[in-house]
């Protein structure tokens, strides 16, 4: 077990490094009632590494997310994705950005209920205008196990399944970081082991960088790494993680 | 429940608005058309009591009928001997007594075109007689009297137009040629300056008599105590009040104002109609929002009832407010269209608009009970919900009815274009068009009765032009046709003769003929054929006979052979065989009625000396320079001008399209707006996977003008059906069915810019959503 760890302020190694934050603050509100989400966060994850972020609710993991994500703004601090700083960048370029480089996976799946599994698959694809390779979305179809199911509405799939839909279309574009928010927080453990092994698998096999927001531990421990956050701060960095090993730094972190 | 149901509305604010609003233009053209209408009406009684209020009798030959203001066939009246105005001189109690002439007279301005479109009023005014200025309407301005030939008075109005000022010699065509006179005075009329595009040039009286070739006059003005004038006429007169008399035709501006009255409340019945639908829609997609909420206030205890008055309560309230405010726009609206009146020159002495609590009740009326009644299925709907729907997550959406699977095929169709050049957003909006078929087929409908009522309405007219056109063109044979400028005024004889060459006229006056009063026509038996071709079915033209029109032949069962009488307007009665019956068109374009005499019959009985066409072989515009009131047309401009008002009413009709599109928008806008909001963590979700702002905005524009294109196709369909029956029904007459693919295209673009009009907004509003907050929706 690692002791508390602060990453360094470096510059990210844009050679080896995905996604990194330096220095995140993040503040809801203001006076009495203000918030304080992020208070200086700085981690580097490294490309092809699947790193867990983990807490206690309110400890800012989602925060940390939203923010690594581009889906919200730091207050200060920067976040740089495939060496782009991306907290100055316009809703446009961040846009792009999502196109290319970014994948997500919801608690609670998000499809859309009015398109097919295949076709919400491909929806990234003809969001960027771009025509989907047959081959690769067959592939894809099948090692989600989902080949007989591609016509199939969500409405028509079970929750795992729709998962693994949601899995797949984030994976569609090979993006440079895949972020999953509980991603088994909506389904049974078997079909939450199912994802697990999807995203793991396509870590070792593809190289794909993932970024994993849970509080299952069990989950968190098909990660390379776990972050633990707590009241704003990363409190343990834990490097080949065994599910004992997590319990044993949840409750560390809890009575820090 | 009082409670609930206000905060329903206040929690919604835009749903509110725009459903308060889609009845709000309904409710302003029931206002705006009384409180115009009633605003004109009063303006033209006014009118009438400045114009008629010193003449306390008016004495006229006793005629067997008194003419029609109103109808196309306007009877001559004959005049009243210069004798019986000095009995009448005589009589006791008479303070004044003056003849008087009214007819027609244009006043030719500088580019040597009458002045405004009519009526044209020339008048024979009795200057000379002490006290005869309060027997007429005229009141002078500037200057003095016409008081011998060569000499008239102009109204202010048309003096201003041309820039005439008194001592101008100005040219004025009564009867035959135009005549130059010396501008001696200008006159205000009753007290206002003008009449809208109507002129007045007032002769001297016993120069009018000469101009306008009259034995006598028109009537006797009297100023003074009306017992004794009937005894000093004597028999074969007639006394009455200048209203009846009505000289200067106040009673057809009456008409004109009921018209005016009836084609806005038919604006404000397809504003309302259409309304309801988005008042039913909204209130439907509430109820079904709420099921929890109302599932929670059953649990609690409240009874169906309750729930029901909840949503009834509801739309009481929206329903009263949108009246309120309805009444506010009506009034804008009245003056905006009294504006818009006098911009065109229709301008009427009006003072302020005039309120009347008639219009306020009907109003509130109108508006409230449509909105409830609009309300009263989803409030059924709302009692069915059972108290456990409180508990459940989410309702699933009920298996959709065929008419809701038709529109769903429907968006499917029409949302192709969509998912062809929108990319990805085109194509989600194609399928979330057909998600939800029933809620797009509500907000579609609103649409469609604007779109089926144009369609209808165009492919009819559009049967009738044609048959009409056609019916002309088969029956003029002439290669031109002289009319007066206005088309219908009638034209002096000396024209016939000026124009030269071959010709043939048609004179017309009105006749009693079976108890009602119906169009005459005089004719050249001998050469009437060259220029115009009866259709007999029976018989044919005869120099002593009559030719009658099929309809009016069944009508009074008559045959070839058959005896028929008319009697004149004077008294003079005549007797004639029916020589011939010709087929009826479908709508008498050129208004001659159904009875056609010769000539010399015609003559011999009927006051009406001058024609209503001149038809000939040759283009006489060179020989009627002296007559600037005649026009002489080809045969198709001819054709043109008088199938001319079908084109009117279509344009009334696209304005009612153009209002039905308005009010469904807000239906439009509303679905748009919900949809964004329970669609909010899709919109989340696509904009974490790349989805642009831009793109967020089309997907909502496209699903809008999906919307409105499957309003615009089932609506030309319902058109269609609807036409195709009137045209069965009139098919006898040779009504054709035309399909009028230019107008249909043209009603789809319409429909599909209306759609991304609406989308404006919601489409804003998704688009700016924020995607975190999005994400977390529930």
């Amino acid at each position: 077990m690692t002791a508390l760890a602060y990453a360094p302020f470096d510059l990210p190694d844009t050679d080896h490094v995905a996604v990194s934050a330096t220095a995140l603050t993040r503040t809801y509100g203001d006076g009495g009632s203000a918030v304080h989400a992020l208070r200086g966060v700085s981690i580097e994850v490294p490309k092809g590494q699947f790193t867990a972020v983990m807490g206690p609710s309110g400890s800012g993991k989602s925060t940390l997310m939203h923010l690594l994500a581009g889906l919200d703004t730091p207050d200060a601090g920067a976040v740089h994705i495939a060496g782009e700083d991306i907290t100055r960048m316009s809703d446009r370029d961040l846009t792009r950005l999502r196109r290319k480089h970014i994948g997500f996976v919801f608690q609670s799946f998000n499809l859309l209920p009015t398109l097919s599994a295949e076709e919400n698959i491909t929806l990234p694809l003809a969001i960027a205008g771009r025509k989907p390779e047959q081959d690769a979305v067959d592939r894809l179809l099948d090692r989600m196990g989902l080949a007989e199911r591609r016509d199939h509405k969500p409405a028509q799939l079970s929750g795992g399944q729709q998962q693994r839909v949601a899995v797949a279309r984030a994976l569609i574009c090979s993006p440079t970081v895949l972020f999953a928010d509980e991603p088994t927080g909506n389904l049974d453990s078997a079909a939450g082991a199912d994802v697990l092994d999807l995203l793991r698998t396509a870590v070792d096999e593809d190289g794909q960088t993932t970024v994993m927001v849970t509080h299952d531990a069990r989950a968190a421990a098909s990660a390379d790494r776990v972050l633990f956050l707590a009241d704003g701060r990363v409190v343990a960095d834990l490097q080949g993680p065994t599910e004992d090993a997590i319990l044993d730094a949840m409750r560390e972190a809890a009575r820090a | 429940m009082i409670r609930v149901t206000w905060k329903g509305l206040v929690a919604r604010p835009i749903r509110t608005a725009l459903t308060t609003l889609a009845i709000v233009v309904g409710v302003a053209f029931v206002c705006a058309a009384y409180t115009l209408t009633d605003t004109m009406s009063g303006a033209a009684d006014t009118l009438t009591h400045a114009a008629y209020d010193g003449t306390d009798a008016v004495v006229v030959t006793k005629t067997t009928f008194k003419g029609s203001q109103t109808s196309d066939i306007r009877a001559q009246a004959p005049t009243i001997p210069a004798s019986t105005l000095e009995r009448v001189r005589g009589a006791r109690g008479v303070t004044t007594a003056v003849g008087d002439i009214t007819d027609t007279a244009q006043v030719i301005g500088a580019e040597g075109k009458p002045v405004g479109t009519g009526p044209y009023f020339g008048v024979g005014f009795d200057a000379r007689t002490p006290g005869a200025e309060r027997l007429t309407p005229f009141r002078l301005d500037t200057g003095r009297w016409a008081t011998g030939p060569g000499e008239v008075v102009i109204d202010r109005a048309t003096a201003e137009d041309q820039d005439y000022a008194v001592g101008d010699r100005i040219k004025v065509a009564a009867r035959g040629e135009a005549q130059t006179f010396t501008l001696t005075g200008i006159a205000n009329f009753a007290g206002v300056k003008s009449l809208g595009k109507a002129s007045a040039a007032v002769f001297d009286l016993e120069a009018a008599r000469t101009l306008f070739a009259k034995d006598g006059y028109d009537r006797i003005l009297v100023a003074g105590r009306r017992a004794d004038i009937a005894g000093a006429a004597g028999a074969g007169t007639e006394v009455r009040t200048a209203a009846e008399d009505d000289r200067f035709s106040f009673d057809s501006l009456e008409t004109l104002v009921n018209i005016l009255r009836t084609i806005l409340l038919a604006f404000a019945a397809v504003a309302v109609l259409v309304g309801s639908f988005t008042i039913f829609n909204s209130l439907s997609i509430t109820v079904a929002q709420r099921t929890k909420e109302f599932g929670l206030l059953r649990m609690v205890g409240a009874t169906r009832r309750q729930v029901r008055a909840a949503v009834l309560l509801e739309a009481l309230t929206v329903g009263l407010l949108a009246s309120v405010l309805g009444i506010g726009v009506g009034l804008g609206l009245a003056e905006g269209l009294n504006a818009l009146f006098t911009a065109v020159g229709a301008e009427l002495p009006t003072d302020s608009m005039t309120l009347a609590t008639r219009t306020i009740v009907i109003s509130l009326a109108v508006g409230t009970l449509a909105t409830v009644l609009a309300a009263m299925i989803p409030a059924r709907r709302a009692t069915r919900i059972a108290p456990v729907a409180a508990l459940r997550a989410a309702t699933h959406a009920a298996t959709p009815g065929l008419f809701a699977r038709g529109v769903r095929a429907l968006a499917s169709l029409v949302g192709r274009p969509s998912a062809a050049v929108g990319g990805a957003a085109g194509a989600l909006a194609r399928r979330n068009a057909m998600r939800n078929p029933g809620r797009t087929a509500v907000t579609a409908l609103a649409l469609t009765i604007g779109v089926a009522l144009v369609t209808a309405v165009t492919v009819v007219a559009t049967g009738l032009e044609n048959e009409s056109r056609g019916a002309l063109d088969r029956r003029v044979q002439a290669t031109n046709v002289v009319t007066a400028a206005d088309g219908w005024s009638p034209i002096d004889p000396k024209v016939a003769t000026a124009i030269g060459g071959t010709s043939s006229s048609i004179r017309q006056d009105g006749a009693l003929v079976f108890g009602s009063q119906e169009g005459v026509n005089g004719v050249d038996p001998a050469t009437i054929g060259r220029f115009y071709r009866y259709d007999f079915t029976a018989g044919g033209i005869a120099a002593d006979g009559a030719i009658v029109d099929e309809g009016f032949a069944k009508e009074h069962q008559l045959r070839v052979g058959s005896l028929l009488s008319l009697t004149a307007m004077s008294g003079n009665t005549l007797e004639l065989t029916v020589s011939g019956i010709e087929r009826s068109p479908v709508l008498d374009v050129l208004g001659l009625g159904p009875i056609t005499i010769s000539h010399q019959a015609f003559d011999a009985t009927f006051e009406q000396v001058r024609n209503r066409l001149t038809f000939t072989d040759h283009d006489a515009t060179d020989a009627l320079a002296a007559f600037p009131n005649v026009q002489s047309q080809t045969k198709a401009e001819f054709i043109d001008g008088q199938t001319a008002w079908i084109g009117m009413i279509l344009a009334i009709l696209w304005v009612l399209l153009a209002l039905a599109v308005i009010v469904s928008l807000f239906g439009i806008v509303n679905t748009l707006v919900l949809s964004t909001f329970e669609r909010m963590r899709e919109l989340g979700t696509l904009r974490a996977l790349g989805f642009s702002r831009r793109q967020v905005r089309r997907m909502v524009r496209h699903e809008s003008v999906i919307t409105a294109l499957i309003g615009a196709t089932l609506g030309i369909a319902v058109g269609l059906v609807l036409a195709l029956v009137v045209v069965q029904l009139l098919g006898e007459y040779g009504l054709a069915f035309t399909f009028p693919a230019g107008s249909l295209i043209a009603v789809a673009v319409i429909a599909a810019l209306a759609g991304m009009i609406a989308a404006t907004l919601p489409a804003r509003r998704a688009s700016k959503i924020d995607v975190l907050k999005a994400l977390a929706y529930e």
